[in-house]
């Protein structure tokens, strides 16, 4: 019994030993899942889901702080692979968000613009160019539509413009008036 | 030992042939409409750089718009003629959509650029040679995908067997066969070109059996030439398919992710190379093409040499059809999309103008299970697993069942017991997951440059704070050193002082002593000076006060 009793306690102690020890030396900087959720977001940046960024919302959403949707720009696809990554019921969206899939890119009037370099400040993905009392622009590929830069104009001319949709991201529908008419059948 | 056994593709499909439709004349030259559309967009489309001004007349053959990059084909003037506009118009796609299109008002006069240089032979090319004209002619693959034959011959150096492709394995479509008919020496010269392009050991011909009379033709034209092998291959849909063709002439399947010339080969279309040849040995580009003109309402089709840009309905009434009423399909019955209207212009990749009947939208009846698409495809996949996985959006399951290996050639669809729309499903999925995997690169761009702008806005208040508290000490410092100064500077006064003071002392003394001892306290007198001085101060404050007192009443007064 006592000899037992013995190997047991010291195979605890040796596993105890060994998981101390990996403990510390393979200890993994940062919260792994912070970055996991961070993959999910759209990275807009725009605050919307009142964070200062994706990063930041990121950290609360890994550390239980927050609502999964809250997230505008990412819409329901967003909220469900973050209700599936941090195992949380699926929540409906803020309905006094309005939904628009349609990728929008701000848009500087530039006759307008008086140079008060505001909206560069505000933009997070440094995406306009400008110079104090020069015209400003917004380089179109690398904004992100999340509007930080329209109320900071204190002239009004920055438009959010509604990407078009060409022969080059037109995307094949599903067949789905025959999915309707078989679901009558 | 069995090999004969082997089935040379796993799956394919034996849909009705309906060739002798249009192969029985040879090809014709469709004419010159007035107008012709040269859209400014194909499947590989980069940045083009114009050439030409509105208004502007340009000859045949004058380049209308080229690349910087390689991704896309140079343009040339089909025909001589002025350009009226460019304006947005219907293009073949899809979509539906419109692209910009360079409208070329035609004189009639076919006036072609003069070529400086004299047509040239086959000896005095070399491989770079010819691989810079492909690009400056514009060639791109005319099988019907528009891959830059540039890239292709570029990439592909010292293979072992260039494949010159032949199949047409499409009902309906008999551009390719007629075209090995009536230009047998063209194709053959264009395939040497390709040859030495790409500086490949032979070349080898593959030709569909229900070809007999092209392969007949061009048996005979090879008949001498060691290097060139002709191989008649059996009729199976879809031969025509690289990976398939591949296959069937050399018995291994190609991987995903490699190319041909990852196994010393390269394939281009009968068209391509009669292409390669007017561009190499006449210095012409390409401005025209064979286009089958046929349906399955239609008492003959036709072959047409018709100019790119030429509109579909100005070849349409060339077979008269009888039946007005068709949807026009651009290709075959299996690959083919519905264009949305026949005002569509001829691209360099349209090799057939089908015109169908209309295509019902009935209601298609659930998937059985049955697994008839399991075997019809040639590509050894699951399309009912794909099928169902796109439907229900799951795109994970759809690539995991390797759905970017679909080569959308529709046999599933066509041996499906209850015409599921199948391919539709996998284009969709597809042109899905290419959205989220755009929005992903999107999304880790911004994220990066979120990211740096943090860096960059902390920097720069760490350099400000960092200026700051330089300043800061710099200015203490001044302070300091100025105090110091001022001490000294006071020192060396008080002593001065000092010192008068006891010379004058001294002199007085010395007076007193000369003359009377009198008032003896000047340290007294200078004292006394201080608060003269503040009663002067105190004086002059009483009297400002009172001229302010004085304003004020004035101005009390004035009010």
């Amino acid at each position: 019994m006592i000899s037992s009793v013995l190997v047991i306690g010291l195979l605890a102690l040796a596993f105890g030993a060994l998981l101390g020890y990996a403990a510390i030396r393979f200890k993994v900087e940062g919260n792994p899942l912070v970055d996991q959720v961070d993959k999910l977001l759209p990275q807009t940046q725009c605050g919307q889901c009142g964070y200062a960024g994706c990063k930041p919302y990121a950290e609360a959403l890994a550390n239980d702080e927050a609502a999964i949707n809250l997230c505008p720009p990412g819409g329901e696809e967003t909220m469900l692979n973050l209700a599936e990554l941090l195992g949380k019921e699926p929540l409906a969206l803020d309905e006094s968000v309005e939904q628009d899939p349609t990728p929008t890119v701000a848009f500087i009037r530039e006759d307008e613009c008086i140079g008060c370099v505001r909206c560069i400040k505000a933009c997070p993905v440094d995406a306009i160019l400008g110079a104090t009392k020069m015209m400003h622009t917004v380089i179109e590929h690398e904004c992100t539509g999340c509007e930080l830069c329209v109320p900071e104009c204190p002239v009004d001319c920055i438009d959010m413009i509604k990407q078009p949709e060409t022969s080059k991201n037109w995307r094949w529908d599903l067949p789905e008036n025959l999915e309707k008419e078989i679901k009558r059948v | 030992m069995f090999n004969f056994l082997r089935k040379l593709i796993p799956g394919g499909i034996h849909p009705p042939q309906r060739k002798s439709l249009s192969n029985q004349n040879p090809i014709q030259f469709a004419g010159i409409p007035d107008r012709l559309y040269i859209p400014l967009e194909s499947n590989y489309t980069g940045t083009l750089t114009l050439d030409i001004e509105i208004g502007q007349t340009v000859l045949k053959g004058q380049r209308l718009a080229h690349s910087q990059n390689d991704d896309f084909s140079a343009i040339h003037a089909p025909t001589s003629g002025k350009i009226i506009e460019i304006a947005s118009h219907p293009f073949p796609h899809p979509s539906g959509m419109n692209a910009q299109t360079i409208v070329l008002e035609t004189d009639g006069q076919d006036k072609a650029v003069e070529s400086l240089e004299p047509a040239r032979s086959h000896d005095d090319l070399t491989s770079d040679e010819i691989i810079t004209a492909i690009k400056d002619a514009g060639i791109i693959g005319m099988g019907g995908a528009g891959y830059p034959t540039y890239l292709k011959t570029k990439f592909a150096q010292n293979v072992e067997t260039l494949i010159i492709n032949g199949a047409e394995c499409e009902p309906f479509i008999t551009c390719d066969d007629r075209t090995m008919r009536d230009f047998t020496d063209e194709v053959i010269s264009g395939a040497r070109l390709l040859q030495k392009a790409v500086n490949a050991q032979r070349i080898l011909f593959a030709i569909e059996d229900n070809k007999p009379e092209a392969a007949r033709i061009l048996a005979h034209k090879l008949e001498n030439q060691n290097d060139i092998e002709l191989r008649v291959i059996e009729t199976i849909y879809p031969t025509g398919g690289q990976k398939q063709l591949v296959q069937i002439l050399f018995g291994f399947e190609v991987e995903t992710g490699k190319h041909l010339p990852d196994y010393g080969l390269q394939m281009f279309n009968i068209a391509t190379a009669r292409a390669a040849h007017y561009a190499l040995i006449e210095h012409r580009p390409v401005t025209s093409r064979v286009v089958t003109v046929t349906g399955e309402n239609i008492h003959e089709g036709q072959n047409f040499e018709a100019l790119i840009g030429t509109p579909f309905n100005y070849l349409i009434n060339q077979i008269a059809p009888s039946d007005t009423d068709y949807s026009v399909i651009m290709g075959g019955p299996m690959m083919g999309v519905e264009m949305p209207n026949s005002d569509v212009p001829v691209v360099k990749t349209t090799n057939c103008i089908l015109l169908k009947k209309p295509i019902k939208k009935t209601p298609h009846m659930p998937c059985i299970r049955c697994g008839s698409c399991a075997d019809a495809c040639p590509m050894s996949l699951m399309p009912q697993q794909m099928y169902w996985y796109a439907k229900e959006g799951d795109l994970e399951k759809t690539k995991d069942h390797a759905i970017f290996d679909c080569i959308e050639c529709g046999c599933c669809a066509y041996v499906c017991p209850s015409e599921i729309p199948l391919v539709q499903y996998y284009r969709h999925a597809k042109a899905e997951i290419k959205a989220d995997d755009l929005a992903k690169k999107k999304a880790e761009i911004a994220k990066q440059r979120h990211e740096a702008q943090l860096a960059r806005v902390e920097a720069e208040k760490k350099a400000r704070e960092e200026r700051l508290a330089k300043k800061k000490a710099a200015v203490k410092q001044q302070h300091t050193s100025d105090e110091a100064k001022d001490k000294v500077a006071a020192n060396a006064a008080a002593a001065k002082a000092r010192a008068q003071a006891r010379a004058r002392a001294q002199i007085e003394k010395a007076k007193a002593q000369e003359t009377q001892p009198a008032d003896s306290n000047p340290p007294v007198k200078s004292r006394s000076n201080k608060p003269s001085g503040n009663a002067a101060a105190v004086a002059k404050a009483k009297a400002l006060a009172k001229a302010k007192a004085k304003a004020k009443a004035q101005k009390k007064d004035n009010d």
